[in-house]
């Protein structure tokens, strides 16, 4: 159960507070902190595919 | 029933091969008959008018060509048309460029309004697509029957939910960025949410696609290994991948 479906929904979970917190950044002009987030949102969504298609029956 | 056929008949019939032809006559009334039949300075340019015309019978010629019922071998009709569409791809746009050329005055600003030369250049790309485009005939052959879609798996109980959140996600990523004042900046964020969206939308799509086993969405890897799910290691690499990266932007905020 965790593996299947926790674990991808907690990794798709940081990736979209990860691009809302970079869309903000952007928004207030800080593309340090967007440029971040936006990376972090990218390695938790590559995280997330590998460990799903990794769980599949 | 008459042998004869009209020639509103003949001009169905066209079909396809009129493409070029209507977008020829629609580009030359909008940005050639002005040139040719307008009075610009108080009088006529006759020669202008003459090569308008010119440009129109162009475009005629190639239309009674199309309708013209064959009598010869098809590939030789083949042939000829094609010719005959060349020719008028040529002699259409010569004219109108020696129409222009006449009367260069009626292009200025003060005659050529802007919705006009929008409309212009429209037809124009329409005429060049047209006749860069390969015409297609119909073919007389017998409508080929195919089976049906087969469904490749049926969607089971919670996917809903599952898909239903996602979207939620994706659609709330747009309500950020709507007090930006910078229009750069704020197409900036627009993008970068769509693509955000996009993104998180295709996480959920590959999830619950994979979620009851669809052996599509799993690698030809994973397939040529053929571990059960409980036998498979977890591929941890990008987990602590990204760890490392939130642990770095911790510190580099606690440090600055």
């Amino acid at each position: 159960m965790f593996r299947r479906t926790a674990l991808p929904l907690a990794l798709l979970a940081i990736a979209f507070a990860a691009f809302a917190a970079g869309a903000v950044c952007i928004a207030d002009g800080n593309d340090l902190g967007g440029m971040y987030f936006v990376a972090v949102a990218l390695v938790a969504l590559r995280a997330q595919y590998r460990v799903t298609l990794s769980v599949s029956p | 029933m008459s042998e004869r056929r009209g020639v509103l008949d003949r001009a169905i019939d066209l079909g396809p091969a009129a493409q070029s032809i209507v977008a020829g006559v629609y580009a030359w009334a909008v940005t050639v008959a002005p040139v040719g039949y307008g009075r610009h300075a108080g009088r006529q340019n006759w020669p202008a008018t003459l090569f308008a015309t010119l440009a129109f019978g162009a475009l005629l010629r190639g239309a009674i060509v199309e309708m013209i019922a064959p009598n010869e071998e098809p590939a030789v009709h083949r042939a000829r048309l094609a010719r005959s569409r060349t020719l008028t791809l040529f002699s259409f746009s010569a004219m109108s460029l020696v129409t222009w050329i006449l009367d260069d005055g009626a292009l200025s600003p003060v005659h050529l309004g802007a919705a006009r030369g929008v409309a212009g250049m429209l037809g124009w790309g329409l005429f060049a697509y047209a006749c860069s485009a390969p015409v297609v005939e119909p073919v007389a052959s017998p409508a080929r029957v195919e089976a049906g879609g087969r469904a490749r798996g049926r969607v089971r109980k919670g996917d809903a939910a599952f898909v239903l959140g996602g979207v939620l996600l994706a659609a709330s990523l747009q309500l950020i960025g709507w007090g930006v004042l910078s229009p750069e900046r704020a197409i900036l964020v627009r993008v970068v949410t769509l693509g955000a969206a996009v993104l998180l939308l295709g996480g959920v799509g590959a999830f619950v696609s994979t979620r009851h086993g669809a052996d599509a969405a799993r690698s030809t890897r994973a397939r040529v290994k053929g571990k059960g799910a409980e036998g498979r290691p977890l591929p941890l690499g990008w987990v602590v991948a990204l760890i490392l990266l939130i642990a770095a932007g911790i510190l580099y905020a606690l440090t600055n």
